[in-house]
């Protein structure tokens, strides 16, 4: 092992020292609490006891399964959602006459906190998978149309005119030129509307499902069992966390031009 | 018999041309606005800020509708942006999205020329402008001087009859300017093309230009000067005593709105 060698690992180390120290802070807090406070074990479990209850689901399956259903939910709504909030946020934002008649509607819904729509779904819709797509769907929708429309109304007048100087037209002038100089601002909404359908997801999945992450918090508080609520909310912090990050690194990757040109999306 | 002999058109021609905006109220930039550009001229608009040199350009681009009037190039009345007239501002307007090969492809590849024939005048037009090695880079990755080198190159590559240059070289330091002018010129003399290049750079407009129109604060009013310098020109011209005191005339009219 050269210096480069030794260089380059303790680098490494330093970076994943980074990563961890937070996390590690919060479970020496979260430690010293349960143990030095007199707070009753069954309130607030200590961290190895949840570090079981976390083994435990995932050996029997039951959380692999109850991740993969909470996902699949939220990847439709967010495809649902994502799509018709980029349509219509195309249309309001350069249509003036859409913009007219449907933005003061849009922005109406939009001050609803997308929760507060889950038991009229419940009621109307019932308690199957349509309703949870709806739910997921709505809390995608709204941040991709704001931030399309928002992106497409408010690209340079500048770059419009060099592309009709240079023959663009209709088709070109959308798919070559709008969408590409609006899509910052698209990329924030999606990246809002990520974590908006796994929020909703899960207040789905509690108000009446048979399988997801949802479902197993709810069961988990039914029975009681802290360590358990506990170890679900790990996963979903995780999941948080880990979609973040994922879809910056794939952001980044495939549009590299707009870590040049804006703050990271 | 008829002995008449048709005289064509110049090029571009300003008829009566008015520019108005309403922003609140009605503000006037150009009023009755007549005047005549001969193909293969490089004209310079020279004009005190505020007098409307900026938009008497995006008009002529098909940008902004003139509100009286009309703008005419090869008899036709310009309606919208087109092709045939190429636009390089200051602010360079590149798509941040593309690469410098792309940019400079945009009009080819809107045109649906062959991939060959694109690839070709793209290569061409890295060659002239100095930035082979820069083909895959992206606009941020370059300096000002070589943006504005990539915007030249992207409105040049439809090889249009008329090419407009809002104060192109405005935000560029005295070496790169200089740079950018010998570029100008070479890519001119290449293409057969006529140039409006608007500058407050009396200097600039003498060293560039076969004429100058010098526009006044006054609504539309101004006035043409023939640069009496052949061509080419030297470096080092702007020193001679005979440009000085002609660049020292033109500062006097052009400070006095004479």
């Amino acid at each position: 092992m050269d210096y480069h060698d030794l260089y380059s690992l303790r680098a490494i180390v330093r970076r994943v020292g980074k990563v961890c120290a937070p996390f590690l802070l919060v479970i020496g807090i979260w430690a010293m609490a349960s143990r030095l406070s007199g707070i009753n074990p069954a309130l607030l479990p200590r961290p190895m006891e949840v570090a079981n209850a976390l083994k435990d689901l995932l050996v029997s399956g039951s959380l692999i399964w109850d991740l993969l259903w909470s996902l699949r939910r939220a990847a439709l709504g967010l495809a649902c959602g994502g799509a018709l909030g980029l349509l219509v946020g195309t249309f309001t934002g350069r249509i003036g006459a859409f913009n007219w008649l449907l933005a003061p509607a849009f922005n109406g819904f939009r001050a609803l906190p997308p929760v507060a729509i889950v038991p009229l779904v419940v009621v109307w819709a019932g308690l199957g998978e349509p309703a949870k797509v709806f739910i997921t769907s709505w809390a995608a929708f709204f941040p991709v149309w704001l931030n399309t429309h928002a992106g497409v109304s408010s690209v340079d007048k500048m770059i419009i005119w060099a592309a009709r100087s240079l023959g663009a037209r209709r088709e070109r002038l959308l798919f070559a030129v709008t969408f590409p100089a609006a899509l910052a601002q698209i990329l924030v909404g999606l990246r809002l509307a990520i974590s908006s359908t796994l929020i909703c997801v899960i207040v789905a999945e509690m108000t009446g499902a048979y399988v997801g992450l949802g479902y197993r918090l709810q069961t988990a508080y039914l029975v009681f069992r802290v360590d358990r609520m506990l170890a679900c909310m790990v996963v979903l912090g995780a999941v948080g966390a880990f979609s973040d990050r994922l879809f910056n690194f794939v952001a980044s990757r495939a549009f590299p031009w707009i870590a040049l040109t804006h703050d990271r999306p | 018999m008829n002995n008449a002999v048709s005289v064509p058109e110049p090029l571009l021609v300003f008829d009566d041309v008015t520019i108005a905006y309403t922003n609140g109220s009605v503000v006037t930039v150009f009023e009755r606005f007549s005047f005549a550009v001969e193909e293969r001229l490089f004209l310079a608009v020279l004009g005190p800020s505020g007098c409307g040199k900026s938009s008497l350009l995006h008009a002529t681009a098909g940008f902004i509708r003139p509100t009286a009037g009309m703008i005419r190039m090869k008899g036709k009345s310009i309606s919208e942006p087109s092709i045939e007239i190429g636009f390089v501002s200051q602010r360079y307007a590149l798509f941040p999205w593309l690469s410098v090969e792309g940019n400079i492809a945009f009009g080819l590849r809107s045109q649906k020329r062959p991939e060959t024939e694109v690839l070709e005048s793209v290569d061409s037009l890295l060659d002239i402008i100095g930035l082979a090695a820069q083909r895959h880079y992206y606009p941020d990755q370059l300096s000002g001087g070589m943006q504005q080198r990539v915007a030249l190159a992207r409105a040049m590559a439809l090889n249009p009859p008329l090419l407009l240059l809002d104060e192109p070289f405005a935000a560029l330091d005295t070496e790169t300017r200089r740079k950018m002018q010998d570029l100008l010129l070479r890519l001119w003399g290449v293409r057969a093309t006529t140039i409006l290049f608007v500058t407050h750079d009396v200097e600039e407009a003498l060293l560039l230009a076969d004429r100058i129109l010098l526009l006044t604060a006054v609504r539309g009013s101004g006035r043409t000067v023939d640069v009496p310098f052949r061509r080419p020109r030297q470096r080092g011209l702007e020193h001679s005593d005979a440009f000085q005191e002609f660049r020292t005339r033109m500062s006097l009219q052009f400070e006095t709105g004479a």
